[in-house]
C-alpha cells in the first residue's frame, strides 16, 4: 500500500498482540507476533521490521531488558511501548532507553493510529539518515 | 570465866551453825543463781565501769570462740570496735538508763548479730558499779528478716504492676508500678475495692471468668480492660494467682500486669499494613489480568464505532465505550491504591489553597444538602511538592464520604496545621455525620468494601486515598463514631524521602 512498514508485536496476553495485529492490518501494515522477547529476537535475526510494539510486562525477558536486547541487536526500527498503568518514572525510563513512544491500556485506536504513522515516517527518516551515512562514509 | 567460856563457847557455838546453815543456802542460792546464768541460752556477761570483763556466762565463752574473757579488758576482747562500746557504756553509766541494741560481730564462724540488752548495775547507794549485758543471738532471724526485705524490695522496685487483694475482694497491698500504672498516689489503692480498676462494658463478665479460672485453675491470665484514676483506659495482660491457707480457703488474689496497650496499636497496625499489602497485591493482580481483556474489548468497540452507519447500532456500541471506560477507571483506581503508580509529577503546592481548590468544586452540593463548612486554617504553612491531581482527589473523597453521611445536613470542619513535630502538615477533616461501625473501621481502607448501598460507590475511594498518600510518604488516620461523626487525619511529610 503506502509503503508501510513491518511491525513485530511482542506481547505474551493470549488475545491482545492478535486484536493490535488485525488492526494495524486493516490500516494495511504487515505485523509478526512474538508471544515472548526470546521469539522475538530471534525473529528479529531473521527479519527486518521498521517498528516494534513491545508490551512492557512480559515474562521470560524482562520487558526492558528485552528492550536493551533488541536495540542491541537492531538499532534502527522505532520501538513503541503499551503499558497499562501510568508510571512516568518507567516512562521516562524507557524514553532515556529509545522508546519512540508509550501507549496505555486500554488504548484509544485514534492515539495507536496516530503513533503508527508518526513510527512509520521515524523510520523512513532513520534509514535515510543511514544511508547518508553510508555514502558519506564510501 | 570457865562458865563465861561455857557461856561463850555456847554462844560461840550457835552463831557457827547459824552462819553455816545462811552460808550453805547462800552458796545453794549462788549456785542456782550461777546454774540459771551459765545454762542460759543467752550470753550474759558483766564488766565493770572501766570496761573489763568481771563475769562471763557459757554462752558468752562460746561467742567468743571458747575463749574465757573473765579478767580481760573490752579492749582486749573487740579491740576494734571497743572505743564504740567503751562510749555506749559511759552513756549508761552517765544516764543510769539501760537500752536494747543490736549489733554484729565477726566471730570465728563468720558474722554473728546479736540483741543485746545492756544495763547498768547500780548499787544501793545509787552509784553504778557495772554493765551487765543479756546478748541473744539473732543471725538466723536476722537472715530471715534480710530475705523478706530483699523480698520486698524486688516486689516494690518491679516493672510489673503487682497487687494483692484480700478474699474479701479489698486491695491490701500494691507496689509502685501498679500505683503509677493507674495513676494512683503511692500506697492510695490500699483498702479500695479492686473493681475501682476495671472499665469497659465486659468487667462483669470478665471478673466472673477469672473468679471461675482461680477457683478451679488456681491461676488466670488473659487481657483485662482497666480503668485509670483520671478515668483514662487502657488494656492489660494481667495474671492472677491465689493464696489459700490450710483448709483451702482463698485467703488472697496475687495479681502482676502490665500495659499492652500500645503492644496491641502496633500489633493492629502492623495487621492493618500487612493486609493492605496483600490486598493491594491481589488488586493489582487483577487489574492487571483485567487490562488486557479489557484492552481488547474497548478497542473493538471503537474499531465498530468507527466503521458502523447504523445510528441504533451506534447508540447501543457508544453505551458499551461508556462502560468499556467504567471499567478502566476502576482497573486505573486499584492500580493507584496497590502501588507507587502515582505519576510523579510533583509541584510545589500550597494545600491550603487545593483544599479551597477541591471545596469550590463541591460547595453546592454541599449548600443544597445544608452542610455548613468551617475552615480554620494556618496560614502560615510552608508549601509541599505534592501531586495535584492525586491530592485532589483524595479531598475529594474524603469530601464525598462526608457528604455522603450527612444527608440531612451538619458541619464539617476542615483544618490545617504543622505537626506537633513539626516535620509534617496535617489535614483534618471532621463532619457531623453518621460515622463508621467500630465493626466497620477496621475494612475502610479494603479495596470494594463500601457502607453505602450496592451502586452507589465502588469502596475504592478511601482505598485509593490511602495508596495516593502513602506514596507521598504520608499517614491517613480515620476514627469514627457511630452516629456522631468522623475525624479524617491526613499527615503529609514536608520532607519526602526519595523512594
Amino acid at each position: 500500500m503506502k509503503n508501510l512498514e513491518k511491525v513485530l508485536v511482542i506481547d505474551d496476553d493470549e488475545d491482545v498482540p492478535y486484536f493490535i495485529s488485525r488492526f494495524l492490518e486493516k490500516q494495511g501494515y504487515e505485523t509478526k507476533i512474538a508471544r515472548n522477547g526470546q521469539i522475538a529476537l530471534d525473529m528479529l535475526g531473521k527479519e527486518i521490521f521498521g517498528i516494534i510494539l513491545l508490551d512492557i510486562k512480559m515474562p521470560v525477558l524482562n520487558a526492558v531488558s528485552a528492550l536493551d536486547k533488541i536495540k542491541q541487536l537492531k538499532p534502527e526500527p522505532v520501538v513503541i511501548v503499551f503499558t497499562g498503568e501510568k508510571d512516568c518514572d518507567k516512562e521516562r525510563e524507557m524514553i532515556q532507553k529509545g522508546v519512540f513512544g508509550v501507549i496505555y491500556k486500554p488504548y484509544k485506536l485514534n492515539h495507536v493510529r496516530k503513533l503508527l504513522k508518526t513510527a512509520n515516517l521515524e523510520y523512513k527518516k532513520r534509514k535515510r539518515y543511514e544511508n547518508e551515512k553510508e555514502n558519506l562514509g564510501s | 570465866m570457865k562458865k563465861v567460856r561455857k557461856t561463850e563457847k555456847i554462844d560461840q557455838k550457835k552463831p557457827k551453825i547459824k552462819r553455816k546453815e545462811t552460808e550453805k543456802a547462800l552458796r545453794e542460792s549462788e549456785q542456782k543463781y550461777r546454774m540459771l546464768i551459765e545454762n542460759s541460752n543467752a550470753a550474759i556477761t558483766y564488766f565493770d565501769t572501766e570496761g573489763k570483763c568481771v563475769l562471763v556466762n557459757r554462752q558468752g565463752i562460746k561467742n567468743h570462740g571458747g575463749k574465757d574473757i573473765t579478767g580481760m579488758s573490752i579492749y582486749e576482747i573487740h579491740p576494734e570496735v571497743a572505743d564504740f562500746h567503751m562510749q555506749r557504756f559511759a552513756k549508761i553509766i552517765k544516764e543510769k538508763k539501760g537500752a536494747e541494741f543490736e549489733d554484729s560481730f565477726e566471730l570465728p564462724d563468720g558474722k554473728h548479730w546479736f540483741s543485746s540488752n545492756i544495763q547498768p548495775v547500780i548499787d544501793k547507794s545509787g552509784n553504778v558499779k557495772g554493765i551487765q549485758i543479756i546478748s541473744t543471738d539473732i543471725t538466723e532471724h536476722k537472715k530471715v528478716e534480710e530475705e523478706i526485705n530483699k523480698l520486698l524490695k524486688a516486689i516494690e522496685t518491679a516493672k510489673e504492676a503487682i497487687s494483692i487483694n484480700s478474699g474479701d475482694a479489698t486491695i491490701t497491698y500494691t507496689n509502685c508500678a501498679m500505683d503509677e500504672l493507674f495513676g494512683y498516689e503511692r500506697g492510695e489503692l490500699v483498702g479500695k475495692k479492686p473493681s475501682i480498676l476495671n472499665a469497659g462494658p465486659e468487667a462483669v463478665a470478665v471478673m466472673k471468668e477469672i473468679m471461675d479460672g482461680v477457683e478451679k485453675e488456681g491461676t488466670w491470665e488473659g487481657e483485662v480492660h482497666n480503668k485509670r484514676k483520671d478515668g483514662t483506659e487502657f488494656i492489660s495482660y494481667a495474671r492472677i494467682s491465689v493464696l489459700k491457707d490450710k483448709n483451702g480457703k482463698i485467703i488472697n488474689f496475687l495479681s502482676t500486669q502490665h500495659n499492652i496497650t500500645e503492644h496491641k496499636k502496633a500489633e493492629a497496625e502492623l495487621m492493618q499494613a500487612q493486609k493492605l499489602a496483600s490486598v493491594g497485591q491481589l488488586a493489582a493482580g487483577i487489574a492487571h489480568e483485567i487490562n488486557n481483556p479489557l484492552s481488547v474489548l474497548s478497542g473493538e468497540i471503537q474499531w465498530l464505532l468507527e466503521r458502523s452507519k447504523d445510528k441504533k447500532l451506534i447508540k447501543s456500541l457508544k453505551s458499551m465505550d461508556r462502560v468499556s471506560k467504567r471499567i478502566a477507571l476502576i482497573v486505573s483506581n486499584l492500580l493507584t491504591f496497590s502501588r507507587e503508580t502515582a505519576t510523579k509529577i510533583a509541584k510545589l503546592l500550597n494545600i491550603n489553597s487545593l483544599i479551597d481548590r477541591t471545596l469550590s468544586l463541591m460547595e453546592r452540593r454541599f449548600k443544597l444538602t445544608n452542610i455548613k463548612i468551617v475552615k480554620k486554617f494556618d496560614k502560615s504553612l510552608p508549601d509541599l511538592i505534592v501531586n495535584k491531581g492525586r491530592i485532589e482527589q483524595v479531598f475529594m473523597n474524603i469530601l464525598l464520604n462526608s457528604l455522603g453521611a450527612m444527608p440531612n445536613g451538619g458541619k464539617l470542619t476542615i483544618s490545617t496545621k504543622l505537626s506537633s513535630t513539626k516535620d509534617a502538615v496535617e489535614i483534618i477533616f471532621v463532619d457531623t455525620g453518621s460515622g463508621i461501625a467500630k465493626e466497620d473501621l477496621s475494612k475502610i481502607f479494603d479495596p470494594f468494601f463500601s457502607t453505602k448501598p450496592t451502586g452507589r460507590g465502588t469502596g475504592l475511594g478511601l482505598s485509593v486515598s490511602h495508596g495516593i498518600i502513602k506514596n507521598h510518604g504520608g499517614s491517613i488516620e480515620i476514627d469514627s463514631e457511630l452516629n456522631r461523626g468522623t475525624r479524617a487525619l491526613i499527615r503529609l511529610p514536608l520532607k519526602q524521602e526519595k523512594r
